[in-house]
C-alpha cells in the first residue's frame, strides 16, 4: 500500500504510530478473512496516512471555513459588474482560481482548500453581504432563481454568481477531451451562425474553461516545487489535455468537483456511472502495468475522502443544530452520489471488476461519502449482489435501486435509448439523465391535501373560508388569479399553510369509494395543475431573466454548448420537475379507513365523518384512538388495504399525465417525503386513520410509524404492491436489528431478502443495521460513536451530527427483529 | 380440522435456515422454569395481558360481563373468564391478546404462501414450533404435507417429550427437525423441566437412527445446565451421527418473565451463562456449533 504514496512523493516519514496501525489492520484483515469463502469478500484497509488525516478531520472545527472564496467573490462583485452577464460570471471565476491558495494535500490526489476560522466580525461582515445579496421580497428574488429549496442555500451563492448543484456534469465527456477539447467546442461553435446572446454566452464559457485550465497548472507547478514529479505530470497532462490513466482521471474528476462545489457553489453532483466510465483505463493501466489494483483502490479511497473533508461535520436538513444554522460555506453539506451496476444498453450487465474495487473502497472507509447507488437487475452478478449487501450490514454508505421498475418508468416519462441505461440519482433520491439536465426543480405533493379537499368540498377546515370558496370554485373561477401555490411555496418546493381546491361532490351525498375516489382525484389533478400554471409563470420569467446567463454547469452539460442556450432556457434535452408523492401511507391508511367506516361496517356516513375530523376529533378522541389502532393499516400485506396504494398511485400518475401535456418540464412522480413529513403533516387536518390535526404524515415510503406489526417480508409485501413501473424514484428505509442479519447465514437472509424484494417490483431500498439501544447510547455519548454512519432520506449523516429530532425519528422507526 | 396456535411470526431467522414463518402451537407437557414462551403452556386459549402497553382506560372492564377488573397493572377475577373477547375489542393499546385462535389448514397454509419468494431465495420455509407442535400432530402432519406438496420446506421445532407415533404423523413430510435437548442428566432434567428426560433422548436416539436431519438446540442457563459435563454428554449421545447438522446452544435471555405475567404466572429470573464458558461448550462439538 505504500507504493502510491512514494510514487507520487508522499511527504511523511513512517513513524511508530503507522508501524502500530498496519499491524493493527493486518490483524484485522486476517481476522475479516477467516471463514470467507470468496476472494471477492475481501475488504483491504486504508493506508496509515489516509487514517491519519480522517482522524484528524473528524475532530475539525465547523467553523472552519474557505475563507478565501468569500473574499474574493466580494472583491469580484465590484471587479467586473460593468462587463456583460457571462464574461462577468467567467472573469470571476478566473479571478478565485488565480488567488486562491494552492493547497494539493498529502495525499496522491491533489487538491484541498485552505481554511480557517473566520472573526466575529468578519462573520458579522459575511451576513451582512448574504444579507444584501437576498434579503429582499420574493418577487425580486424569484427575477434572480426560479427555485432554491431553502434559505440556507440562498445566502451564500450571490446572484451574480450562482448555481445550485444538483445534476450531473457530462463527465465521460470532460475527460476524454479535457479543457482544451471543451474550449475548442465551443470556439468552434462560436464560428457557427450566433446571436449576440449566443455569444456572449459562448465566450463565458471559454473564459470558464481557461480558468480551470490556469488553476489546474498552478497546482502542477507547486507539485513541481513540492519534487512531487509524477503528479506533476499527471496535472500538466490534465490541465489541457485529456485524461490519458487511471489515476489522471480521478485526479481531473476531482478537481473538477473542487471548484464545481467549493469554488462555485454547484454541488450535490451525481458522478454518475464511475464504473463504467473510468473502466477502461483502468484495464488499460493494469495491463500496461503502470497501475496494480490496490493502488487503483488506495485512489479511489483518497477520492472518497476528498469527497468527505470538503464538506462541514454537519447535516443540512437539522436546520435546528447550530453547526447546521452556523456555516458560512458555499455547500456546507452537499453529498456527492454516483452509480454502480446495472444494466447497460445492449442488455449486458454493467457489473465488473472495478464495480466491486468501488464499493471496497467506500467499506474500507466508511464514512458518509460519496453516496453509492448499485442497480440491480435481474442476474446480476450474485458475488456483487452479496459483496453490496454485505456492505450494507456494514451501515456502509450505499443503497440499492431497481432497473427493473426505474428503466420503464422512467421511458414512461419520456426518456429515451440509450441514455436512459445511464439514469443515477442525487440528494435526495431524485432521478438523474446524466449531462442531459439541468439544475433541480421540485415540489412536494402532500398526498393528503387532496383528500381534507375532498371531503370539505375544496375548503380547508384548518382555515376555513365556508362560503366564499364555494362560491369562487363553484363558478368555475380561479381561486387565486396567480396560483394557489404561492410564490414561497413554488421557491421551495413545499406546500405549507392553507390551500383550498374546487367544488366537487358534497361529502353528505357519497354513497360509495368510488364517489370518494372520484373527488380525490379531481382534487389532486386540481392541486398539480394549478403547481404547473405557477410554474409556467415563473419558467417564463426565468428563460428572460437568464437568457444567455452563464452557470458553471452550462460549461459541462450536453446540449449547451452546442445549441449556444443556457440549461435554465432549455438547452439541454430533458426538463424535469421532480415530484414528491408526500404520505402515501398514510393517503392509503385514511382510504382504507373510509370504505371500512363508511362503506363496510357503515358506523357513519362520509358526511358525519367529515364534520368529525373538521373538528378534530371533539368530543371522541377516543375514537381516533380506536381508528388508529384497530382498523388494518398498510405494511402488513393485507391485500384489502394495500390495494389503495395502487389506486393512489395511479391517481397520482393520472394527475401527473395531465399536468405534463404540452409541457417543456416534465414532472416525474417519486415517492419522497424527505424529513419534511412533520412539517408537512402540521398543515393537514384530522385524517380518517385516527391521525389528529397537524400531526406527521408518513415518512417516505415506509407504513405509518409502528403500524407495520406483521414481520419484514409482510411489509415489504404490501410495498411491493405500490405500482413503482411510473414511479421514478423515492427512498424505503429499513431499520434492521443487528441480530437478525448476523454471521454469514445472516448475510445470506439480507442477500435473499433485498433480492425477493427486487423480483417482487420494489423500487429501492436503504438500510440501517443498528439498534435502538446503540443510538440511544450514542446520544448520550457521541465522542464514542463519531463515526456512526446512518441512511437519512436520501443521503447519509454521521448520527452524532444529526439535530435531536431527527435522531429521535430514527429511533423511532420500527426495529425488524428476526 | 384446525389448529390451535399463540402466535405466527414471519420473517423469522432464528428457527431453522433462510427466512421463515414460524407458527407457534399452543399446549406443552414440559414446565421449563426458564421458559421464553410460557404464554404457551396451557391447550386452553387464554387472554394475555400485556401491563407495560396498559393505560388502565377502563374500557375492558365497561364491556366485561363478568367482572373482571385490572387494577394497577393487576388482573383480577380471572376465574370467571369466559374467553368472549370483548376486552380485547375494547382495548385501544393492544394490553389484552388473545392466545389461543383456531386456525384451519387453509388459512395457514394461505399464510406460509405469501412469503414463498422469500424461502425459495433463501432456502427457508415454514417451522412448526411452540409450545409442543406434536400435541397437536395430526393437525401438524396435515399442514406439512400441504406445504410438501406446494415444494415449501418445513421444518419441526419440538422438545420431543411425546410418544414417537407423533413424530411418525409428521416425519413423511418433515425437512428438518430442530430437537430441544435441554439437559442430559434424567434427574436435573426432572427439577427443572417437571419431565424425565428419558422419552427425550429415546426419541433423539430413534430419530438419528433413521437418519433424520437435525439441529439440536440447547438452551444455556447459567447454574444449570452451562456444565462441560452437559456437553460432554451430549456430545457423546449425537457422535457419529451425520444426519445432526448443527448444535446450537442459545444463552438465556429473560424475556419470557413478561410473557409470564401476561397469563398470571410467577415465574423466576436465571442468568444467561458467562461468554467463556458458551465458547467452552461449544468447542466440545468440533462441527457447526454456534
Amino acid at each position: 500500500m505504500r507504493g502510491l504514496m512514494e510514487k507520487y512523493g508522499d511527504r511523511n516519514e513512517k513513524t511508530d504510530a503507522d508501524q502500530e496501525h498496519q499491524e493493527m489492520i493486518g490483524k484485522q484483515m486476517r481476522i475479516r478473512s477467516i471463514g470467507r469463502r470468496e476472494e471477492t469478500d475481501m475488504v483491504r484497509p486504508i493506508s496509515a496516512s489516509l487514517q491519519h488525516r480522517i482522524d484528524s478531520w473528524l475532530l475539525r472545527d465547523y467553523r472552519e471555513t474557505f475563507m478565501e472564496r468569500i473574499e474574493l467573490v466580494l472583491e469580484a462583485e465590484k471587479l467586473y459588474e460593468d462587463e456583460a452577464y457571462s464574461t462577468r460570471y467567467g472573469h470571476t471565476l478566473q479571478y478565485i482560481l488565480e488567488n486562491i491558495s494552492v493547497v494539493l494535500d498529502e495525499g496522491p490526489i491533489a487538491g484541498a482548500v485552505k481554511l480557517r476560522i473566520p472573526t466575529k466580525q468578519e462573520e458579522e461582515k459575511i451576513l451582512a453581504e448574504y444579507h444584501r445579496w437576498w434579503n429582499i421580497p420574493t418577487q425580486e428574488r424569484h427575477k434572480k432563481i426560479l427555485f432554491y429549496y431553502s434559505e440556507g442555500w440562498l445566502k451564500c451563492r450571490p446572484d451574480f454568481f450562482p448555481s445550485f448543484g444538483h445534476l450531473a456534469m457530462d463527465w465521460e465527456g470532460i475527460l476524454d477531451l479535457g479543457m482544451g477539447g471543451l474550449k475548442k467546442k465551443a470556439q468552434d461553435r462560436l464560428k457557427a451562425e450566433c446571436s449576440k446572446d449566443q455569444e456572449e454566452f459562448l465566450q463565458g464559457a471559454v473564459l470558464c474553461y481557461d480558468a480551470v485550465s490556469m488553476y489546474i497548472q498552478r497546482c502542477s507547478r507547486e507539485a513541481e516545487k513540492q519534487g512531487r514529479t509524477r503528479m506533476a505530470a499527471d496535472l500538466q497532462q490534465i490541465a489541457e489535455g485529456p485524461a490519458e490513466t487511471f489515476a489522471q482521471a480521478l485526479q481531473l474528476l476531482w478537481i473538477m468537483i473542487l471548484i464545481l462545489q467549493k469554488v462555485c457553489g454547484c454541488g450535490v453532483l451525481n458522478l454518475s456511472r464511475m464504473d463504467q466510465y473510468l473502466l477502461s483505463r483502468y484495464r488499460t493501466d493494469l495491463k500496461n502495468g503502470i497501475l496494480t489494483e490496490e493502488e487503483a483502490l488506495e485512489l479511489l479511497q483518497e477520492f472518497y475522502f476528498h469527497n468527505n473533508e470538503i464538506m462541514v461535520q454537519t447535516d443540512h436538513m437539522s436546520q435546528e443544530i447550530e453547526t447546521t444554522s452556523y456555516t458560512l460555506e458555499v455547500a456546507y453539506d452537499d453529498p456527492n452520489y454516483l452509480t454502480l451496476g446495472g444494466k447497460l444498453a445492449d442488455g449486458r450487465s454493467g457489473v465488473n471488476e472495478l464495480s466491486f474495487r468501488m464499493v471496497e473502497a467506500a467499506r474500507a472507509l466508511r464514512l458518509r461519502n460519496p453516496f453509492i447507488v448499485v442497480r440491480y437487475h435481474e442476474g446480476i452478478d450474485p458475488k456483487f449482489w452479496k459483496y453490496c449487501c454485505d456492505a450494507m450490514r456494514e451501515n456502509t454508505t450505499l443503497v440499492i435501486y431497481n432497473d427493473e421498475t426505474m428503466i420503464p418508468a422512467l421511458k414512461y416519462y419520456g426518456v429515451r435509448e440509450p441514455e436512459v441505461y445511464d439514469y443515477g440519482f442525487f440528494g435526495c433520491n431524485d432521478p438523474n439523465i446524466p449531462g442531459m439536465e439541468g439544475g433541480l426543480r421540485q415540489v412536494w405533493v402532500n398526498l393528503l391535501k387532496p383528500l381534507e379537499l375532498a371531503l370539505n368540498q375544496g375548503d380547508y377546515p384548518m382555515e376555513p373560508l365556508g362560503d366564499t370558496v364555494l362560491e369562487k370554485t363553484g363558478s368555475g373561477q380561479p381561486l387565486d388569479p396567480e396560483c394557489q401555490f404561492d410564490i414561497d411555496d413554488r421557491m421551495t418546493g413545499l406546500m405549507t399553510g392553507a390551500y383550498y381546491g374546487i367544488k366537487t361532490m358534497a361529502p353528505e351525498k357519497m354513497n360509495s369509494m368510488e364517489e370518494v375516489l372520484e373527488a380525490y382525484s379531481q382534487q389532486l389533478s386540481y392541486l398539480m395543475a394549478e403547481f404547473r400554471r405557477g410554474f409556467e409563470q415563473d419558467f417564463e420569467v426565468e428563460q428572460e431573466i437568464t437568457r444567455n446567463k452563464i452557470r458553471i454547469e452550462d460549461c459541462f452539460l450536453k446540449g449547451t454548448i452546442e445549441n449556444g442556450v443556457t440549461w435554465t432556457e432549455g438547452g439541454t434535452k430533458y426538463h424535469k420537475i421532480v415530484t414528491q408523492g408526500s404520505g402515501l401511507a398514510t393517503a392509503i391508511d385514511a382510504l382504507y379507513a373510509i370504505e371500512q367506516i363508511c362503506f363496510v361496517k357503515k358506523e357513519m356516513t362520509v358526511g358525519e365523518l367529515a364534520q368529525l375530523l373538521r373538528t378534530d376529533y371533539a368530543g371522541r378522541e377516543k375514537l381516533s384512538v380506536q381508528w388508529k389502532n384497530k382498523l388494518d393499516k398498510f405494511g402488513n400485506d393485507i391485500d384489502g388495504v394495500d390495494r389503495y396504494a395502487k389506486i393512489v398511485t395511479e391517481l397520482f400518475v393520472k394527475a401527473t399525465d395531465e399536468s405534463n401535456r404540452g409541457y417543456l418540464y416534465q414532472m416525474w412522480p417519486t415517492y419522497s417525503t424527505d424529513r419534511d413529513f412533520t412539517t408537512m403533516g402540521s398543515f393537514v387536518g384530522a385524517t380518517p386513520d385516527g391521525r389528529r390535526a397537524k400531526e406527521q404524515l408518513s415518512e417516505n415510503q415506509s407504513p405509518t410509524n409502528g403500524k407495520d406489526l406483521s414481520g419484514l417480508t409482510a411489509m415489504l409485501n404490501s410495498v411491493s404492491k405500490i405500482p413503482f413501473d411510473k414511479i421514478t424514484g423515492g427512498p424505503l428505509n429499513l431499520r434492521l436489528h443487528p441480530s437478525a442479519v448476523e454471521g454469514g447465514d445472516g448475510l445470506d437472509v439480507l442477500c435473499a431478502l433485498f433480492k425477493t424484494y427486487m423480483e417482487k417490483g420494489g423500487m429501492q431500498l436503504q438500510v440501517n443495521v443498528v439498534d435502538a439501544q446503540t443510538l440511544k447510547e450514542a446520544q448520550k455519548t457521541p465522542e464514542k460513536y463519531r463515526t456512526l454512519c446512518v441512511r437519512v432520506t436520501g443521503y447519509s449523516a454521521f448520527f452524532v451530527e444529526m439535530g435531536k429530532k431527527a435522531q429521535n425519528e430514527l429511533i423511532e422507526r420500527t426495529e425488524h427483529l428476526m | 380440522m384446525t389448529g390451535r396456535l399463540f402466535n405466527v411470526q414471519r420473517f423469522s431467522v432464528h428457527d431453522g435456515p433462510g427466512i421463515r414463518t414460524t407458527l407457534f402451537f399452543k399446549g406443552c407437557n414440559l414446565r421449563c422454569r426458564w421458559c421464553h414462551n410460557p404464554e404457551s403452556y396451557k391447550m386452553e386459549p387464554e387472554i394475555q395481558y400485556l401491563r407495560e402497553k396498559c393505560i388502565e382506560c377502563g374500557e375492558c372492564r365497561k364491556v366485561c360481563e363478568h367482572g373482571i377488573r385490572i387494577e394497577q397493572g393487576k388482573r383480577t377475577g380471572l376465574e370467571n373468564c369466559v374467553l368472549c373477547q370483548k376486552c380485547v375489542d375494547a382495548c385501544m393499546n393492544g394490553a389484552l391478546k388473545y392466545a389461543g385462535r383456531e386456525y384451519t389448514l387453509e388459512e395457514l397454509t394461505g399464510l406460509a404462501l405469501r412469503d414463498r419468494a422469500y424461502y425459495e431465495n433463501s432456502g427457508g420455509g415454514i417451522t412448526a414450533s411452540g409450545g409442543e407442535p406434536l400435541l397437536q400432530s395430526e393437525f401438524v402432519g396435515l399442514l406439512f404435507q400441504k406445504m410438501k406438496e406446494q415444494g415449501i420446506s418445513t421444518a419441526l421445532d419440538t422438545a420431543g417429550n411425546v410418544e414417537f407415533e407423533h413424530f411418525r404423523r409428521v416425519l413423511p413430510f418433515t425437512d428438518l427437525v430442530l430437537l430441544d435437548i435441554k439437559i442430559m442428566d434424567d434427574e436435573l432434567h426432572r427439577s427443572y423441566t417437571g419431565a424425565s428426560n428419558r422419552k427425550i433422548l429415546e426419541n433423539a436416539r430413534r430419530l438419528m437412527e433413521m437418519g433424520q436431519r437435525m439441529h439440536i438446540r440447547v438452551p444455556v442457563i447459567a447454574g444449570v445446565n452451562d456444565t462441560l459435563e452437559n456437553a460432554w454428554a451430549l456430545q457423546k449421545l449425537i457422535d457419529g451421527y451425520e444426519c445432526v447438522e448443527k448444535v446450537r446452544f442459545l444463552p438465556y435471555h429473560n424475556m419470557g418473565l413478561a410473557k409470564a405475567a401476561s397469563v398470571n404466572l410467577e415465574m423466576e429470573e436465571f442468568a444467561p451463562p458467562q461468554k467463556e464458558r458458551l465458547e467452552q461448550i461449544r468447542s466440545v462439538f468440533d462441527f457447526c456449533a454456534d
